[in-house]
């Protein structure tokens, strides 16, 4: 039993010109990533600007091609030119909606497109697959006859989830979808997300800096550092159980509504991530790393495994065992 | 602990477009002690980033202020006097933002942007240089000496930021305004400047007014806070009290559409409709179209905000009933 969607050891490697030096210096912008993501799963993949989560989206659908390594469907390579079909079952939902949309298009001409080119349902049948939609992202169907600009910034995200979903994929991939909102339009947004996945069955990989809604809608969580993931599981065990300096950092750095503290703290992580063109030896992590050791420098770390956890840290411990949210998902 | 003082004190402040005088901020009133934070929170459009920009009337031209004053202290026991905004700019009051990159002079090198402060006070070239190395220091910049002959576009956005508050602390000012100054920024990074704000709060004893859409980012760093909804100030009190017992229907949707770190995950809470664009407000309150405790008399009046209990104010006239914890 192969899983839906599986990244095998991809790296896309950009050549870039820095004034440094004439020669062109390699910018690895994701270094052999191994993910899989199960069907009607959801897939958070958290982390700074920089950590190569964007591109590793754009690798997911299509948009980048990877220097190496595969990405496989329902076992199958989808290979460097994918068939209209296979571009079909992964789509993608990009953070600004303003810019993802055609602004002199209204709505309806823009979904209608698209389901033509897939020849998905007949002529006869446009009118009622567009109201579908509609009402699939809790969206009045006079939205059909506006323009992006008429609309709210939650209504538009909404709009771009429409587009994503009117070729029907199996797999959607939302880069930062919600980061743009404002709270109540974000919670909207999460919201209808997470009815959907469990409506239609969908694949959902979320990409998001922001730990709060990984942890509301995803089971599963990849922590990336610089082209890296640095640790992988539930989203229970990553939440509670924590293996990885950085992501340990990452959860006591981000701001919390219900964390009462009086006393002055220090930053949960000095330093600042580094440029994807600087080559660090051994571990990524380790210039910033509070338990970096003279090992660290030696090679990147393999990953520990615990059961379906992975950690690419040597102070990992294999026997830990996370304490398990038992409470069930809803 | 001595007794605090009052910094500033902005009192019955509206805002509006020059022409056709549709209303964005309406009746303001907001002052800060010395070494307290006034953390203001709202939506995008609530009208929080002009109140803070009106205080050293930095506001976009098609705007005016229409009502409100201004009192400001500014050395410890001279007491508040009443004064125009342009006199605050550089004399008392410094301000960063969100973007550091376009608030940067990008044909100035980091060292020369922090001394144009200390430079225009009248210090000498040679004493704002070296002023200039010792607030990179204090900010947190690694290796000011090498950093000050760097150009902005060189540095990081943490460290655009850093030199940011160099450049506001250069006038020594006794209030700090923050215009959302951690949003572009990335979590481990954002923990690190508001660590520093917090920490020159702390020995400065700056007061400070924090503008963010983010109430947990307020709740790090303000103990008390304003919560604006569309263009008024709906809802303010000590930031903890007022996180664990909102008054105002806005302010406990807005805490329940927050998605929580700790703790089994839970489907957000949303808030219907959207917030009324400006020119087009509803009759009664503001909030009332989107409110699940709406009842007839919110439809009259505007409800006023009124002190409920010690230090909390909420302009909703259900108050003090849904203190008492009644659900809807």
């Amino acid at each position: 039993m192969s899983a839906l969607v599986e990244l095998d050891d991809i790296a896309v490697h950009f050549k870039v010109r820095t004034h440094r030096s004439v020669l062109p210096t390699t910018l690895r912008a994701v270094d052999g990533v191994s993910l899989t993501v199960e069907r009607s799963e959801c897939l958070g993949v958290v982390g700074e600007s920089g950590c190569g989560k964007s591109t590793l989206a754009g690798v997911l659908v299509g948009l980048t091609e990877p220097t190496a390594g595969q990405v496989r469907y329902d076992g199958q390579d989808m290979g460097v030119r994918r068939s209209k079909e296979l571009r079909r079952r992964i789509q993608m939902v990009f953070q600004d909606p303003v810019a993802s949309l055609n602004p002199r298009r209204r709505v309806r001409s823009v979904l209608a497109e698209l389901i033509d080119c897939h020849d998905l349902v007949p002529d006869a049948g446009m009118t009622s697959a567009l109201n579908s939609l509609m009402e699939m992202v809790n969206l009045p169907t006079r939205v059909l006859d506006a323009r992006p600009r008429e609309l709210s910034g939650g209504q538009r995200q909404r709009v771009a989830i429409a587009r994503a979903l009117a070729v029907r994929p199996d797999v959607l991939v939302a880069d930062e979808a919600v980061s743009a909102l404002d709270v109540s339009a974000q919670a909207t947004v999460v919201n209808l997300l997470a009815d959907l996945r469990a409506e239609l069955g969908l694949t959902i990989v979320f990409i998001s800096h922001d730990l709060g809604i990984i942890r509301t809608l995803c089971d599963r969580v990849a922590v990336m550092y610089a082209g890296r993931v640095v640790e992988e599981g539930t989203a229970d065990t990553i939440f509670t159980g924590a293996q990885h300096p950085y992501t340990q950092a990452l959860l006591r750095a981000a701001p919390d509504l219900r964390r009462r503290s009086t006393e002055p703290r220090p930053p949960a992580l000095e330093g600042e991530p580094s440029g994807a063109l600087d080559l660090i030896t051994g571990c990524p992590f380790r210039p910033r790393c509070p338990e970096a050791e003279a090992a660290c420098a030696k090679a990147p770390p393999p990953f520990i495994h615990d059961g379906s956890h992975r950690t690419a840290c040597i102070h990992a411990s294999s026997s830990h065992r996370a304490t398990a949210d038992t409470t069930p998902r809803n | 602990m001595t007794r605090t003082e009052r910094v500033i004190e902005i009192e019955n402040l509206s805002i509006a477009a020059a022409q056709g005088g549709v209303t964005l901020v309406d009746d303001v009133s907001l002052h800060v002690d010395a070494g307290g934070c006034l953390g203001i929170v709202g939506e995008s459009g609530s009208g929080k980033s002009l109140t803070l920009r009106s205080v050293l009337g930095l506001l976009p031209p098609a705007l005016k202020q229409t009502r409100g004053s201004t009192r400001f202290q500014r050395r410890a026991g001279e007491g508040l006097r009443s004064v125009a905004p342009r006199e605050l700019r550089g004399h008392g009051v410094s301000m960063i933002f969100q973007e550091p990159m376009s608030s940067l002079n990008p044909t100035m090198r980091i060292g020369d942007l922090v001394a144009a402060g200390p430079r225009a006070l009248g210090m000498s070239r040679r004493a704002a240089a070296d002023r200039a190395l010792q607030l990179l220091a204090e900010v947190g910049v690694p290796h000011p000496e090498q950093r000050a002959r760097a150009w902005p576009h060189q540095l990081s956005g943490g460290q655009r930021q850093r030199v940011m508050i160099a450049m506001a602390l250069s006038v020594e000012p006794s209030l700090l305004l923050c215009d959302e100054p951690t949003t572009a920024l990335d979590t481990t990074v954002q923990d690190q400047i508001l660590t520093l704000v917090e920490r020159l709060r702390a020995e400065r004893g700056l007061a400070l007014i924090f503008v963010s859409h983010d109430l947990s980012v307020i709740s790090r760093i303000a103990g008390r806070t304003a919560v604006m909804y569309a263009g008024r100030i709906v809802e303010q009190g000590p930031t903890h009290d007022l996180v664990d017992n909102p008054n105002h229907p806005y302010t406990r949707a807005l805490i329940d559409s927050m998605p929580q770190l700790h703790g089994p995950p839970t489907r957000l809470k949303t808030i219907s409709g959207s917030p009324p664009t400006a020119g087009l407000l509803p009759p009664g309150c503001r909030f009332a179209p989107r409110c699940p405790y709406v009842a007839d008399v919110c439809l009259e009046a505007d409800p006023p905000l009124l002190a409920i209990g010690p230090h909390r104010d909420t302009a909703c006239v259900r108050q003090p009933v849904t203190n008492a914890g009644e659900q809807p």
